[in-house]
Parts: structure tokens; C-alpha cells; sequence
């Protein structure tokens, strides 16, 4: 049991909750677990603000492919491995967001990033691969006494995560750290809680020859701000999560080329933010900074508006091997709410 | 100091008065930038010129960061080779001991690895080449003509000469009035036993962990001021064997990942951590830092407690035990006090 904290602990100190969870990779309908609350509760006599969230991945035996093998497995959990987290019922997040949504590049070590499976050429395979991700907070989240953070992991299903590693890597135990420091007794009455939203396209094939019917978010509220105050977003990011048996390392696809997917941005009054109704889509890289994969837009998305997503192959450009590709796209900001209870 | 207003310039030259200062060529804010180098043969401490170091203006400056630059001819190298001692004459070191180059501030990402190379490798991702940068929090006043001595020890982990080049950047102060104190920084580490990871390739099942703890003189203030701690990092030095360069790959990093937890709490009973958390998750993977914020009051100190376990290692014929090196957990604490000018 967790006890509560007394002083002399004082304003600024830092904390770290932090609590694990193992998740079965094998699970033909994915697995979804909750960590648990206690463990991520704030058990201070004072309000605690967190900066940021981390997350760290590490199997739990080693990967089957080992050692010279000639076929190399190249992990990143985050690609397929998602988070949902709320306070005190409060959601931080529309949907399950994937590991690597959640930050910008420079936030997550792709020293061991990418993913790939059947990739014969010079390897890069790890018999233990793990990965670390970084959320950090546009504001710090305020969590009042006895507050607790609600945080489920989730491995997406196998048949969504195609030339899958899952066979080298069964299970893997996720990591999730709250940092923040302690604040005074007195607490606002207004916190900017962030939220982020993510959409994961279904796959898009390469050089499919006529524009992808890509997606729009109309239907499907992803991007909708259901608060009742406007958000800020603060950036965009995105990540591209391919399959192919001959194509080079994700992060390295991701990091030069990342105009393989276009992208049309509206928001629903109509307004461009990347690309006009009509025109035609852009390529990411005219949006997303492929150095750090995101885009500060800091804009302002009113109660109940969204924004409208359209994403489709570029066909402009011949990428060879026609991978198929899995753009993530997800937005991040905060919103100002009474300090939940 | 002689007006040059008054000097008879050539005939045709136009010199207003007051425009050109030869004396004081200095304004405020005028950056400034100290440089020393020292070649450092293993086993040894030397200091650089240290006059070169030495505030050579009129006026006091401050200073805003701190660069570390080492290279060898040919082996790999990184922060922990290399130990630095900082000193102000008549206010006292900036540390009690030498401090290794890399444990002075967040991890700038210019160098990833953590692990020494002793011998000719056909491994090409090490470089011979090190760099760090130490961005005070708050610059470091240094009056005129005062010297913020360096001094250098090589720790003879690999056996070539290192060569060491140290600078100051910051600004000149001009027309500002004398502060009552100044901010010196502070410095304190910790460096485990070397732990021994033959270990991990017994036969398993097992529960068998290692585990070094840090004393109430390693992590302490011993300076007569409270000490406000701005941050924690935490690195794991995987040392070299004499012939075997397999040690360099990546896997050695991830296998470190896997094994090390850490525990950390201060002389009060406060718990920076609740329980041992993986080495990675606590002191993040990008930046190897965790957030300071807390006040230690002369004689306070942090405990650390650093454990491997095997955390699912498995022995694996052909991929261990040639990467299994010792691994020397290094702790350090960096933080501010104030002292009277």
C-alpha cells in the first residue's frame, strides 16, 4: 500500500509514479491492459504537477532472430504498441494513441528505432530490442490529492501489424513513468489539460496509380474537439509505419523520405490549414519536419469544430519497391478545464 | 585610460569621438569564448594554460556554458574516460572530485553510446571523438581577472593519449552594478562498483542480481550552502576488453537497457523513486536525466542503489558471453548554491 507523504517535502520536489504491465504479443486480437492506478496515485498531501510521461519497452525474453542470422528483425515498439490515459475520468486522449505519436522525434531514441521483418540485407537486429518514448506535456497536468492517473497499454492485433515481429519477441513489459514535482497546497481552479488525438490509416500502397480514397475525417470524428473550451494544438505529428520485405529501416524511410503519403488539412469551417479544398494534396514533408517528424501549428480549434484529414499515395514519385504504408497522423495541444476532483 | 578622442588621427579619416576604444574594445553583452587544450597520457591528471582560461577584460563576465572536447587518434571514446575539476580561486571546486565529461548535464545526443573501445575495430558507427555541453542554469559570475581553473584527470580506461579541449562561452557585463552573490554551480557524483554480467549466461531459471549502492559521502553537499539540485544523470560505463570488439555493437547497449534498475532516495527518507525502475526509464534514454527540484542542506545526500538482474536474459550460444563486459554505474548530481561576491 502506498503511503501517504508527509513534510517537510517541499514545493518542487520531484516525483516519479511509475508502474509496469507485461502484454502478450502472440494475441491474434491484440491485448489490452490497465496498470495499476494506485501505483500511479498521488499519495502527497499536495497537488502534483507532471511534465511528462514516459514510456519504456523491454521484452521479456529474448527475440528468437539472434545473433548472424541473415533475416533481422528491427523493432519499434511504439509503432504498434498504443496508450490511453485519463485522470480522474478525464480523458488525455480521444483514442489509443501508438507510443510514437505522442512526441516528436527528438523525444524518442530511434537509436533502435524502425521496424522491419524479412529485410535481407545488412542487418540490424537486436536480441533485445527496447524502446523509449517521451510525452511531454505543452503545460503540466495537475493531479490534486488522492488523484490518480488511468493508463491502459495495448498491443494492436496481429493481423493490423502485418510482417509482424511478434513470432521473435512474444511478450514485452511496458514502463510508464509520471515525472513531475510537487506543488503548493493552494491549486488553480482552471488546469490546461493536454490531448492528444490520433488517426492510424489503414494501409496505403505506394504508387497505387490513382489517388487513394484515402480517409476523411468528417465521418469519423478523430480530430473533433468535444470540449466544451477551445484547444490549442500546439504541433502535428506524424509517423510513417510501412511493411515490405525489401525496404530499407523505417526510421530511415521516415527521415528522408516522407513524401511518399499526401495530405489535404482543413478545419470544418472550411479554412486550409495545409492544402485547399480542391487543390491537391501535398506531400507530408511540406508539412511535417522530417528532422524532429512534426509540425508546430499552434492553432486554435474551437468547441465541438474539427479539423478534416484526407490522406492519399503519391503517385508523383516512383518508390520502387511500392511498400505499403501506414501513416499515423495525430494532433497534441491542451484545453482549459476546472481541475478535475 | 587614454581618451582616444583626443588622438590626432590621418587627415582624411573620419574618427568621431568616442567611436573607437582600443582599450576597452568590449560592450555589454559581447560575447566572449575561453579556450584551453591539455594532451592527457593514461593514468594521469594535468591542467590546460590555465591563464588562457582566465577572464582577460576589464569587466567581469558571465558565464553561460560549458564545452568538453576530447579525441584520441584512433580508439573510440566517450564521456566516462575523461574526469574534470572546476575551481574558482578563493570560493572553492565546483565539485569534490573529478567529474566525468559526460555526467555534467542532459545528454545533447552528439554522443549516444556509453561504451570504450580499447582496440583497432573494424566497427565504423564509434567515433574517436567526443563532445559535451554543460549549459549552466544560472551564469557563472567571474569578475575581472579571476580564473575558473580546469583541472583534468585520465582515467585510463583506454590506453591512448586523449586530448582535451575545454571553453567558456558567455558575455561581457558592462556598466552593471556588483551583485551581492553569485551562483556557483555544484557537482557531486557517484560511481558504483563495476559489476561483473558473466552472470546472466548461467544456466536459468535463476533470480541472481548484482547490486552497488552509493554511501552518505557520495551524493552529498558538502559545501557550507544549501544546494538546489536542478538534476540527476545516471550513465552506464561499459568498459573495454583488450581484444574483443564486439562490445562496440549496439546489442551491448541493449542488453545494459535490459538488465539495470535503480533505486534513488535522499538522506531524508524522501522517495525519488518508489521501487526500483528500470535504469533507462528513470534517467531517460534520450537525455539521461531525471529532474532535480529538491533542496539538500549542507551534509543531506542521495542514496542510489543500482541492481542488474537478468530481467529475462537468457544465455544464448553464439551471442554470449564475447559481448559481456563490465558495466560501472556513474551517478551524478548537478545542482546551485549561493555564495557572497
Amino acid at each position: 500500500m502506498p503511503t501517504v507523504i508527509q513534510p517537510p517535502w517541499q514545493t518542487g520536489y520531484p516525483v516519479l509514479l511509475s508502474d509496469s504491465i507485461t502484454l502478450d504479443l502472440t494475441a491474434a486480437a491484440g491485448v489490452t491492459k490497465q496498470l495499476n492506478s494506485q501505483r500511479l496515485s498521488n499519495t502527497y498531501n499536495t497537488a502534483v504537477a507532471i511534465d511528462e510521461l514516459r514510456f519504456y519497452v523491454r521484452p521479456t525474453a529474448p527475440a528468437v532472430t539472434t545473433g548472424a542470422a541473415t533475416i533481422g528483425s528491427h523493432f519499434d515498439f511504439g509503432s504498434f504498441i498504443t496508450a490511453f490515459c485519463s485522470v480522474n475520468g478525464l480523458h488525455l486522449m480521444q483514442n489509443a494513441v501508438h507510443l510514437r505519436s505522442l512526441g516528436t522525434l527528438w523525444q524518442s531514441d530511434l537509436t533502435y528505432g524502425g521496424y522491419q521483418k524479412g529485410f535481407a540485407g545488412p542487418t540490424r537486429h537486436f536480441t533485445y530490442p527496447t524502446t523509449f518514448f517521451r510525452w511531454v506535456f505543452p503545460e503540466p497536468l495537475w493531479i490534486g490529492r488522492q488523484g490518480a492517473l488511468d493508463i491502459r497499454v495495448a498491443a494492436d492485433a496481429i493481423a493490423s501489424r502485418p510482417n509482424d515481429p511478434s513470432v521473435d519477441v512474444p511478450n514485452v513489459t511496458v514502463y510508464v513513468a509520471a515525472l513531475g514535482r510537487l506543488q503548493p497546497v493552494s491549486q488553480p481552479q482552471m488546469v490546461a489539460y493536454p490531448y492528444v488525438a490520433e488517426y492510424a490509416s489503414t494501409g496505403i500502397t505506394a504508387r497505387a496509380g490513382t489517388a487513394f480514397p484515402a480517409f476523411a475525417m468528417a465521418s469519423d470524428p478523430v480530430f473533433r474537439n468535444p470540449f466544451m473550451n477551445p484547444i490549442t494544438i500546439e504541433r502535428i505529428t506524424n509517423s510513417l509505419y510501412l511493411t515490405s520485405t525489401n525496404v530499407g529501416r523505417q526510421v530511415d524511410m521516415l527521415s528522408n523520405f516522407p513524401d511518399p503519403i499526401t495530405m489535404r488539412l482543413t478545419d470544418s469551417r472550411g479554412n486550409a490549414i495545409g492544402g485547399a479544398s480542391g487543390s491537391s494534396p501535398i506531400p507530408l514533408g511540406g508539412f511535417i519536419d522530417p528532422r524532429t517528424g512534426d509540425w508546430t501549428i499552434n492553432r486554435i480549434l474551437d468547441a465541438y469544430q474539427f479539423m478534416y484529414l484526407e490522406l492519399y499515395a503519391n503517385t508523383d514519385v516512383n518508390f520502387g519497391t511500392q511498400p505499403i504504408w501506414y501513416p499515423r497522423v495525430a494532433f497534441s495541444g491542451t484545453h482549459l478545464a476546472e481541475l478535475v476532483p | 585610460m587614454t581618451d582616444v578622442s583626443q588622438i590626432r588621427q590621418p587627415t582624411g579619416v573620419y574618427n568621431p569621438p568616442g567611436l573607437h576604444r582600443p582599450s576597452d574594445q568590449y560592450s555589454d553583452g559581447s560575447p566572449i569564448s575561453l579556450i584551453a587544450t591539455a594532451t592527457l597520457v593514461a593514468n594521469s591528471a594535468d591542467s590546460p594554460n590555465n591563464v588562457a582560461l582566465k577572464n582577460p577584460t576589464p569587466h567581469p563576465i558571465e558565464l553561460t556554458e560549458i564545452r568538453f572536447h576530447a579525441h584520441t587518434s584512433s580508439l573510440a571514446i566517450e564521456g566516462g574516460a575523461v574526469g574534470f575539476k572546476l575551481e574558482i580561486g578563493g570560493v572553492g571546486s565546483i565539485s569534490d572530485d573529478f567529474v566525468q565529461m559526460w555526467l555534467f548535464d542532459k545528454s545533447s545526443q552528439l554522443t549516444r553510446g556509453e561504451t570504450l573501445q580499447d582496440a583497432a575495430s573494424t566497427i565504423t558507427n564509434y567515433m574517436s571523438e567526443a563532445d559535451y555541453v554543460w549549459q549552466l542554469d544560472t551564469p557563472l559570475y567571474i569578475k575581472s581577472g579571476e580564473t575558473l581553473a580546469a583541472t583534468f584527470q585520465h582515467y585510463g580506461l583506454i590506453s591512448e593519449d586523449i586530448v582535451i579541449d575545454i571553453t567558456y562561452c558567455g558575455r561581457v557585463l558592462v556598466g552593471h552594478p556588483t551583485p551581492r552573490f553569485r551562483t556557483i554551480p555544484f557537482l557531486a557524483k557517484w560511481q558504483g562498483d563495476s559489476i561483473d554480467l558473466t552472470f546472466i549466461t548461467a544456466a536459468f531459471p535463476q533470480t541472481i542480481t548484482a547490486e552497488t549502492d552509493s554511501t552518505e559521502v557520495d551524493l552529498v553537499n558538502s559545501q557550507a550552502q544549501p544546494v538546489t539540485v536542478r538534476r540527476m544523470i545516471g550513465r552506464l560505463l561499459t568498459l573495454p576488453t583488450s581484444t574483443d570488439n564486439s562490445q562496440l555493437s549496439d546489442e551491448v547497449q541493449l542488453l545494459n537497457d535490459q538488465i539495470f534498475d535503480v533505486n534513488l532516495r535522499t538522506s531524508h527518507g524522501y522517495e525519488l523513486t518508489r521501487d526500483f525502475y528500470p535504469f533507462r526509464l528513470v534517467f531517460g534514454r534520450d537525455t539521461r536525466a531525471y529532474p532535480g527540484g529538491f533542496v539538500l542542506q549542507p551534509g543531506d545526500y542521495v542514496l542510489a542503489q543500482v541492481r542488474a538482474s537478468q530481467n529475462g536474459i537468457t544465455p544464448l550460444a553464439g551471442v554470449y558471453p564475447t559481448l559481456i563486459t563490465p558495466v560501472i554505474p556513474q551517478i551524478s548530481l548537478i545542482g546551485e548554491r549561493q555564495v557572497s561576491l
